[in-house]
């Protein structure tokens, strides 16, 4: 990763006025945000229209930052009033912000459209807009130094445990989304005098048996099980705690008894989510793992940094600082 | 009869550091955790270097350790921490329990085989 590397989020816009794009282009770019836009044409010739178009869009693995809607309805009739409130339905966590055509505020919104969106805005107060992106995606400052060094660690981490692969990662990015990916999970915590919450690991079984199959990995078997690929992911998510342990939490910095809160962690099976109790957004990699000789399918890796107990981004640097004496791994410290 | 014990939870770490160490001629059982590490120490006391993590279930390695000073007498069988631990108090209780060496994960064979070698007499 590059030292230009930015933190981005993505967010999905459903907007057919032009002097309103233009708007959210410029909001976009000011905030690292990644719109992508959904379907406002004509639908009579078969294309699907915003409402499907979105369905999809949520039903898929895209990770979100937030949701951009108009009050005015798009070519095809279908107004971000209807759209709001049948979002919040299915995604509770996505903020929704409203652009209306003549208020700045939700006067005049039946009382579900209220309840559904987070925020409005009219394009005569811009200053609103970026009010909300900092209040509701933004709203948690996480260190470019931190993101790098997680990426590194985790590379490092996916390249030990996993033999010749080529491994990507997606620039990181912040989501209020709390959808769970593939079968596999791993969740582990992460506790400093700086940072109290957990650490995430998601993916697809089926690539992982494939993984192992293809010995790409220190289990040798034709027939591996789940308890293989549980094991391969148990390690990589031990490796990448360590990682993040000895380079960003100093011996001294244990959070006190005193600070031990906790907070129950829902899973919901049926609609694929967890809750860790924040809604703050939560900070995220996509890794991809290729087999330069194709001998198993591409693997996606989901990696998710909650800090939902704690965080205090000002005492990073300190710590970082802190850890003056990074360890060689591998080599045996005789005592 | 075997010269080393590897403990550690995860699979995929116990079949690479037992596989490694059979491929050097050397001989090797395995424990998934602490308590399990004991109790194979228990039956074949003829061990000469275990090989374990230190965060496990049911029994975390360190403990194992002082248990194996402690509890079960045994002086004399080096011991080695393998982990992703780095903590310099993890160490020193490590050290202070009679461990004789710490690998930080992960695990590189050829960067310690001649250690392993010498601890086990071989």
């Amino acid at each position: 990763m590059s030292e230009e590397t930015t933190i981005v989020s993505k967010v999905l816009v459903h907007e057919c006025n032009d002097n309103a794009l233009s708007y959210l282009k410029t909001a976009c770019t000011q905030h690292n945000l990644v719109g992508l836009k959904v379907s406002t044409g004509d639908n009579s010739i078969g294309i699907k229209d915003a409402s499907n178009e979105i369905d999809d869009v949520l039903k898929s693995n895209v990770d979100l930052g937030a949701i951009f809607l108009a009050e005015a309805p798009d070519q095809n009739g279908i107004s971000g009033v209807d759209l709001c409130v049948k979002i919040r339905k299915t995604r509770p966590e996505l903020p929704i912000f409203l652009r209306r055509t003549n208020e700045d505020s939700d006067k005049g919104l039946a009382e579900e459209v209220k309840a559904a969106v987070t925020g409005c805005y009219h394009t005569n107060n811009i200053a609103a807009l970026d009010e909300l992106i900092d209040a509701y995606i933004c709203s948690m400052y996480y260190p470019i130094e931190l993101a790098h060094g997680i990426q590194e660690i985790s590379t490092d981490a996916f390249s030990n445990i996993i033999h010749d692969t080529k491994i990507s990662c997606d620039l990181p990015y912040l989501v209020k989304d709390q959808i769970i990916y593939g079968e596999l999970f791993s969740l582990i915590p992460l506790e400093s005098n700086w940072c109290r919450g957990y650490m995430m690991l998601q993916t697809t079984e089926n690539e992982i048996l494939e993984l192992i199959r293809s010995d790409r990995t220190g289990i040798s078997s034709s027939r591996p099980d789940s308890r293989d690929t549980n094991s391969i992911l148990n390690e990589i998510t031990n490796m990448i705690w360590g990682g993040i342990k000895s380079r960003y939490f100093s011996s001294e910095d244990t959070p006190s008894d005193a600070h031990r809160t906790q907070v129950p962690i829902i899973v919901n099976h049926s609609q694929k989510h967890i809750s860790f109790g924040s809604t703050e957004p939560q900070l995220c990699f996509k890794y991809t793992l290729k087999d330069p000789e194709k001998k198993f399918s591409d693997i996606t890796l989901y990696q998710r940094l909650v800090f939902n107990l704690s965080w205090s981004p000002e005492k990073f640097a300190e710590s970082d600082k802190a850890v003056d004496d990074f360890v060689d791994g591998g080599e045996l410290e005789f005592f | 009869m075997a010269q080393i014990l590897v403990v550690d939870d995860s699979a995929t770490v116990r079949n690479e550091v037992s596989s490694f160490i059979t491929s050097n001629g050397m001989t090797c059982e395995v424990a998934v955790d602490g308590k399990d590490g004991l109790e194979k120490l228990k039956k074949d006391p003829s061990v000469k270097l275990i090989i374990s993590d230190v965060n496990m279930p049911n029994m975390d390695g360190l403990t194992m350790v002082e248990k194996v000073r402690g509890e079960l007498g045994n002086a004399t069988v080096n011991i080695i921490m393998l982990t992703t631990e780095s903590d310099p108090r993890m160490k020193q209780r490590g050290k202070a329990a009679g461990v004789k060496g710490w690998i930080v994960k992960p695990f590189k064979g050829d960067n310690v085989v001649g250690s392993i070698k010498k601890l086990v007499g071989a």
